[in-house]
C-alpha cells in the first residue's frame, strides 16, 4: 500500500479541452427562456512530449487522456442561463516502456473515473444590441481522481474547488461572429489562481456549416505552493498555455449537428505538447 | 424505413464514443531500442579457475547487463584470447590451455567489450600460477604512500614463497612503485600497479590519485526544484559511492529515482543511465548509495550527472553536474 503522503500525482492536461468547452459555448449570448443546448462530446490526447515548467519541450513516456462528456445549457430566463459540464467517463493511461534488450519493462498504468465537473450560471448584462455581454460564475467540482492507477500518479482531476468568474462579449457580423473572454479563476488547496483569456471567431456557410477558430490562454498568478494541493500535485499547479483550436460544426438537422476540433498548445508550461482532438454531437431545444 | 428519433441518436453516439474509448484507451507500449544504442555492458562471470595445467580446460560464462546491472542475456557473445598460443577459447567460452604463459580472455557484444580475465597456464605445481595484490585503500592524495602486498600460489591454490617481485606502474607521472611494493602518489589520475615473478604477472591494482571525489550542486530542471550537493567518491574498499548532502531536497512524484547519467534528458537517462534507488518515500537529506554494488564497472569518471528522475513519465526534476 502506497502511503498517501507520498502520493504525488500527475497531469491534468485534458483541462485544455474541458475548460473551453464550457467557457466559450454561447459566448456573450444567453439561452432564451426554457430553451437550451446539449452536447455529447469525446476528447482525446495522446502525447509523448511535455512542456516543462520553463516552456521547453521534453520527451516523456506516452500518456493519454480520453474524456467522454455531457455539456448542457438551459435558459432559466432570457438573461439567466445554467451551464453544466459533466465529464462522466475519463480514462487516463501511461504507456508501458519495453526495451529491445529484454530488460525488465517499466509497467504502464491506467485509471478510469469521473472528471472534474463544472456547474455555472451565465447572466446577460447586455443581452441586446450590436455587442452582447454576459458574466458567468463557474464552480469546478472536484469529482476527478487525484491519485489514480497502480502508481497513483495518474490524475483526472486536481482535487481543488475552482471558482471561475468570466466576462464574455460577442458580436455578429452577418454570417460571422466574434467573442472575447476574460476570466479569473480562484483556486483553493494552495493552487495558484489563474487569469484566463480567449478570442473566438466563426463564420456560418449556407446556414449549415460553421467554422470556428479559438485562441484560449491561461496565465498562472504563481501565488500558490509550487506543488499545490498540499504538495500533492507537482504536475498540476502553475500550468499555463496558449491553445489554438480550429473547429468545424455541421447542422445535420435544424436542431442537431456534429462537430470536430483539434487543439494545439502553441506555448505551455506543465502541459502535454501534443494535439487534443475532439468531436461532438449537439442538440438544441 | 424507420428513422432514428432525436433522443435515440445521442444514445447511439454515446455507445459509439464509449466503445471508441475502450478500443483506443488500452495501455500502449513505448519501445526503446536500447540494444541499438549500445546501452549495455558485458562481463565475464568470475571463473572457477584462472590458472590451468597444459591441456586442461575451463568453461567461462558471460552476461549482458543493463547499465543498472540487470542481466538481460547470457548468450551470443564473441570470445577472444589475446594469446591463443597459450590458451584458446571457443565460441561457447571453453578455454583450452595450450602452453605455458599468460593470456587475457575478453568477451564482446556489439560495441561492448568486457574487462579481461587473466588466465595463466603452467606445466606443473611447482610453478607460480597466480599473483594476488592487496592494499588497505585504493584512493590516494598527492604525496600519500601506500604499501601493496603481493602473494603467490600454484595451480592448486597453495602458497608459494617468492623472494622478489618485479613491480611496475602503468603511469609513473601519477604513481611510482619501489621494488618493495611501496607506492607514492605523485600526480592526479589513475595508474595500474602490477607485480610479476617467474614470468607471471598479477592482475593490475588500480589506484586513484587526487581524484577521489567529484561533487556537484543540484539544480532544478525545467523550473522544477532541487537543492543540495552530490558527491561521487571512492571509499576505502575501492567502491564508488554516491553521497547526498544533509540539505538535499528535490521535487518528486511517486516513482522518483536517483540516477547516474551522461545526459540530463529524462528519456536518455532512463535508457542509458544507471538507476541507483527509488527515493519517493524518503526524498530529503543525506544518503549514501554504493554504486559498485550495482555495477562494478562504474568509475568516478564514468558519468557526469546525478539525475533526479520521475521514472514512469521519464521527466527530469533536477540534476547535479559532477564536472562543475
Amino acid at each position: 500500500m502506497i502511503p498517501m503522503k507520498a502520493a504525488r500525482t500527475f497531469l491534468v492536461i485534458y483541462l485544455v479541452a474541458t475548460f473551453w468547452v464550457s467557457a466559450f459555448a454561447g459566448g456573450g449570448w444567453t439561452q432564451s427562456k426554457r430553451s437550451g443546448y446539449f452536447k455529447l462530446g469525446q476528447n482525446f490526447i495522446i502525447a509523448n512530449r511535455y512542456y516543462q515548467p520553463n516552456g521547453e519541450i521534453a520527451e516523456i513516456t506516452t500518456i493519454s487522456f480520453f474524456t467522454t462528456s455531457a455539456y448542457l445549457e438551459y435558459g432559466f430566463s432570457d438573461r439567466l442561463t445554467g451551464v453544466l459540464y459533466f465529464p462522466f467517463f475519463v480514462r487516463s493511461t501511461l504507456n508501458q516502456v519495453e526495451y529491445t534488450s529484454g530488460r525488465t519493462p517499466i509497467p504502464g498504468d491506467a485509471v478510469n473515473s469521473l472528471g472534474d465537473t463544472n456547474i455555472g450560471l451565465k447572466y446577460g448584462i447586455l443581452p441586446d444590441g450590436p455587442v452582447v455581454v454576459a458574466v458567468g460564475l463557474t464552480l469546478g467540482v472536484p469529482l476527478g481522481a487525484t491519485a489514480g492507477g497502480e502508481t497513483r500518479i495518474l490524475q483526472t482531476g486536481d482535487g481543488e474547488f475552482n471558482q471561475l468568474i468570466t466576462l464574455e462579449a460577442s458580436r455578429s457580423f452577418g454570417s460571422a461572429y466574434a467573442t472575447a473572454l476574460l476570466g479569473f479563476n480562484n483556486r483553493t488547496q494552495d493552487f495558484s489562481d489563474e487569469f484566463r483569456y480567449g478570442l473566438e471567431i466563426g463564420y456560418t456557410w449556407n446556414g449549415k456549416l460553421l467554422t470556428q477558430l479559438r485562441l484560449s490562454g491561461v496565465e498562472s498568478l504563481m501565488n500558490g505552493e509550487a506543488e499545490g494541493g498540499g504538495g500533492n500535485s507537482i504536475f498540476a499547479n502553475n500550468t499555463e498555455y496558449l491553445a489554438i483550436t480550429p473547429e468545424i460544426a455541421y447542422n445535420i438537422r435544424d436542431n442537431m449537428g456534429v462537430s470536430v476540433n483539434a487543439g494545439f498548445a502553441a506555448f505551455g508550461r506543465k502541459i502535454l505538447a501534443s494535439p487534443n482532438f475532439g468531436m461532438g454531437l449537439f442538440y438544441t431545444f | 424505413m424507420k428513422s432514428v428519433s432525436n433522443m435515440q441518436c445521442p444514445l447511439l453516439i454515446l455507445v459509439v464514443v464509449i466503445g471508441f474509448q475502450l478500443l483506443t484507451g488500452c495501455i500502449g507500449t513505448d519501445v526503446v531500442d536500447d540494444l541499438a544504442n549500445g546501452s549495455f555492458t558485458v562481463a565475464i562471470q568470475p571463473p572457477a579457475r584462472t590458472s590451468l595445467l597444459v591441456g586442461e580446460t575451463v568453461m567461462l560464462t558471460a552476461e549482458r547487463r543493463t547499465m543498472s546491472g540487470e542481466v538481460i542475456s547470457t548468450e551470443s557473445f564473441l570470445w577472444i584470447s589475446s594469446n591463443p598460443e597459450v590458451a584458446d577459447v571457443n565460441a561457447a567460452g571453453m578455454v583450452q590451455a595450450v602452453a605455458t604463459g599468460q593470456t587475457q580472455i575478453t568477451v564482446a557484444s556489439g560495441d561492448a567489450v568486457s574487462e579481461p580475465v587473466l588466465m595463466t597456464v603452467v606445466e606443473d605445481e611447482n610453478q607460480i600460477a597466480r599473483i594476488s595484490l592487496s592494499a588497505d585503500r585504493m584512493s590516494l592524495a598527492i604525496g600519500d604512500k601506500l604499501q601493496i602486498m603481493a602473494s603467490a600460489t600454484n595451480v592448486a591454490g597453495e602458497d608459494l614463497m617468492v623472494e622478489e617481485y618485479i613491480w611496475e606502474s602503468s603511469d609513473e607521472a601519477i604513481a611510482t612503485v619501489t621494488a618493495s611494493g611501496l607506492v607514492t602518489a605523485v600526480g592526479r589520475g589513475s595508474a595500474e600497479i602490477v607485480a610479476s615473478a617467474g614470468g607471471v604477472e598479477s592482475e593490475p591494482l588500480r589506484v586513484m590519485v587526487g581524484t577521489t571525489a567529484r561533487s556537484g550542486t543540484f539544480m532544478g530542471s525545467g523550473n522544477y526544484s532541487a537543492q543540495g550537493t552530490a558527491t561521487l567518491e571512492m571509499d576505502n574498499a575501492g567502491d564508488v559511492v554516491l553521497v547526498t548532502s544533509e540539505d538535499f531536497e528535490a521535487d518528486l512524484a511517486l516513482g522518483t529515482f536517483i540516477y547516474l547519467s551522461n545526459s540530463t534528458a529524462g528519456t536518455e537517462t532512463s535508457n542509458n543511465g544507471i538507476e541507483i534507488a527509488d527515493i519517493s518515500d524518503n526524498p530529503k537529506g543525506a544518503k549514501t548509495f554504493n554504486i559498485s554494488d550495482i555495477n562494478e564497472e562504474v568509475e568516478l569518471t564514468t558519468y557526469r550527472y546525478v539525475v533526479i528522475l520521475c521514472k514512469p513519465a521519464r521527466i527530469t526534476f533536477g540534476f547535479a553536474d559532477l564536472n562543475e
